[in-house]
Parts: structure tokens; sequence; C-alpha cells
């Protein structure tokens, strides 16, 4: 049996910023991937981030 | 006398843990109030008080305390236990009886108020101890969660008797180390939204919110937006946030609030230290990482308009 408040325990735990920003930086995993080959940056807003990196060639 | 005698009883025993119990676990923690249903109320007052009644008798009959660690140490048998029980609850039950054995009731009555000290003493020294383990147990409730034999235990005796705004409002829910601080978007019930990071809540005598205190509250000036919208001036929105005057902690009425937008974030830096690792963790073939934060949607406005 899961009460209201473990319940409500579970949903904070899942909505924190970085699990949002983790389910997000999989969804759009392909265009951060483009971005970085592309320009090593890649911005998002809604995340509030700049993410820069190297990309190894294949 | 016999009504007399079950009203102190019951208030020595049952009534007076419970206050205890209640009082002191909400100097550290908010406690449900009575939102909860009788069931529930009648659940939680015996195991508060239930608990540490069965271990005092049991450690009593057990012989485990008694003697020198009892406040008023008797000598006496179990034969003059009992006759002064009987002889105590014989003159409450009989007027007569009283009349015709006052010296022998008066002393009994003190023997037997001594003995009852002597478990009280403990019975209330245990109370405490378990009010202690229970502040314990749930102020862990972030670190321990994950535990099964916790989570199982939590679910079914710590979480219930815990304020569900104690679990909103506070970092309750998330390891202490994490060190998060508790962010929230509050809509007034005339329409005016603000924020701030979450110092104090304060509850009704139902347990309802009566009140949040905020620190670095600011207001969002939405009649600018709405005359920069009429305007075409398209602004980035950080900058219709207004920081209220005073620089102290602003208490905003619950009967004044509409909605709540909460948020829990980290540390400054720390959000970016895990978002890195994530990059690292999912794209295998990038190097020299490196994670930022961006003030949102930095391309319009500049921070001088904000003080405007």
């Amino acid at each position: 049996m899961v009460g209201d408040l473990e319940k409500l325990s579970r949903a904070l735990s899942d909505d924190t910023p970085e699990k949002l920003a983790e389910r997000e930086l999989q969804q759009k995993a392909e265009q951060i991937q483009e971005a970085l080959r592309r320009d090593g940056v890649y911005e998002d807003a809604s995340l509030g981030v700049r993410i820069s990196a190297r990309v190894a060639a294949a | 006398m016999i009504a007399l005698m079950a009203s102190a009883l019951l208030g020595l025993y049952v009534f007076a843990p419970y206050i205890i119990f209640q009082r002191f676990c909400s100097l550290f923690i908010r406690l449900k109030k009575s939102q909860r249903s009788k069931t529930d109320e009648i659940v939680q007052g015996i195991f508060a008080a239930g608990l540490p009644f069965l271990l005092t008798v049991v450690l009593f009959w057990s012989g485990c305390i008694g003697g020198s660690f009892v406040p008023f140490r008797l000598v006496d048998s179990h034969r003059q236990k009992v006759s002064d029980y009987h002889t105590v609850f014989t003159a409450a039950f009989s007027d007569h009886y009283f009349t015709d054995h006052q010296a022998e009731t008066w002393e009994s009555l003190d023997r037997v108020c001594k003995r009852q000290a002597d478990f009280l003493a403990w019975n209330y020294g245990l109370l405490f101890l378990e009010a202690l383990v229970f502040v314990l147990l749930v102020s862990f409730y972030g670190e321990w969660k994950g535990n099964k034999l916790y989570g199982w235990f939590a679910s079914r005796v710590l979480l219930p008797a815990v304020s569900e705004w104690h679990v909103l409002l506070t970092t309750f829910n998330f390891p202490a180390r994490e060190n998060r601080s508790v962010e929230v978007d509050v809509l007034s019930k005339d329409n005016i939204l603000y924020r701030g990071n979450i110092v104090d809540h304060f509850l009704g005598v139902n347990g309802e919110l009566s009140g949040l205190l905020l620190s670095g509250a600011q207001r969002f000036q939405y009649e600018k937006l709405k005359d920069d919208r009429k305007s075409n001036v398209d602004k980035n929105k950080e900058l219709y946030w207004k920081p209220i005057p005073g620089g102290g902690n602003f208490y905003l009425p619950g009967e004044n609030i509409a909605s709540l937008n909460i948020r829990y974030p980290l540390p400054k830096g720390q959000y970016e230290r895990i978002l890195t690792e994530m990059v690292k963790k999912l794209f295998k073939n990038v190097t020299d990482v490196s994670v930022e934060a961006i003030p949102p949607d930095t391309s319009k406005g500049n921070d001088a308009e904000r003080s405007k």
C-alpha cells in the first residue's frame, strides 16, 4: 500500500531540475550531438545551460 | 471517586504522553494536525503512548528496572502491592469502607502513588526516547528512503504522522548533503505573482497553510508586461521581476495564496556538475565537456532595465 505522502515524495523526487534535465537531454540527444559536432556548443534556454564539448571523429 | 481516578489514569497514561510526544516532535517536524481521520488519531495515539507503556510494563515485570533505578524505592512484597491496590480500589468504590479504614487507605494510597510515580518516571523517559528516535528517523527520510526496510516503515508509520506542508515546503524529501533550497512562485488571490526562497511556513489549527515567509522576495510586474506587449516591446521576462523593497523577509498570509509552484534547486555549480556527468555518460564520443549556466532568454533586454 502506498500512502498519499509517499506518492507525493516520489513525485517530488522525480521532478527535480536535474531529473528534468536528464529527460530533456535524452530527448534531445541527436540535436545536441549534432550541435556539438558542428559548433562545439549547444545552448538550451529551457535548461538554462550552455554545453561545450569536442566530439571525437568517428 | 472512581470517575476521578479513571480520568487521572487516562490523562497520565494516554493523553499526557500523546501530547508530550506531539509537542516534542513539533519542535523539529511539522506533524499532521486534525486533517487525519479519527481512526488515524487513535492509531497514532496508541502508537505514541502505547509503545513506551508496554516497554515499561515489560521492564518492570522482568525485573530489569526497579530497586535503586526508581525515584521512590519501596521495600515491600508482591502481597503488599496487591493489598495496597485492593485497599485503594475498595475505598474508591465504597465510602463506608473508606470511613472505616481511613488510616490504612491513606497509607496504601501513598505507596500506590509512589509505585505509579516510579512507573511513570520510566514511562515518560521512554516516551522521550521514542520521540527522539521518531524525530531522527523522520529527519533522515531523504537519506534513507531508498532502503527497503526503512521505506516500508516510513510509509506505514512515519509519513502518516508528517504534515504534507512539511514535505512540500522543506527539503525533507532530499538528502541533507545535497544542500538544496526551496524556491517558490506564489500566485496570490489578487493575481500578483511572487517568488522567493522559503524561510519558514506556518500552519493553522487544522493543519492548513496559514502563511509563508520568503527571503529575497520578488514581485512580477504583469501590468508592465501587458503595456510592453501592447507597444510590441519584447523584453526578457526576467526583467519584469522586481525585488520587494526592504531586503528582509516577506510574509504571505495563507488566505491570500491561490497557488504555489515549488522547486528544490541544488546549490550554484552543482547542477552544472551533474549535467556535465550526464553529458559524458550520454555521449561517449565527447571530450572536454563543460556545462555553464546561462540566464534564461538573455538575448532580450539588459540588467539595467531591471531596476527601472
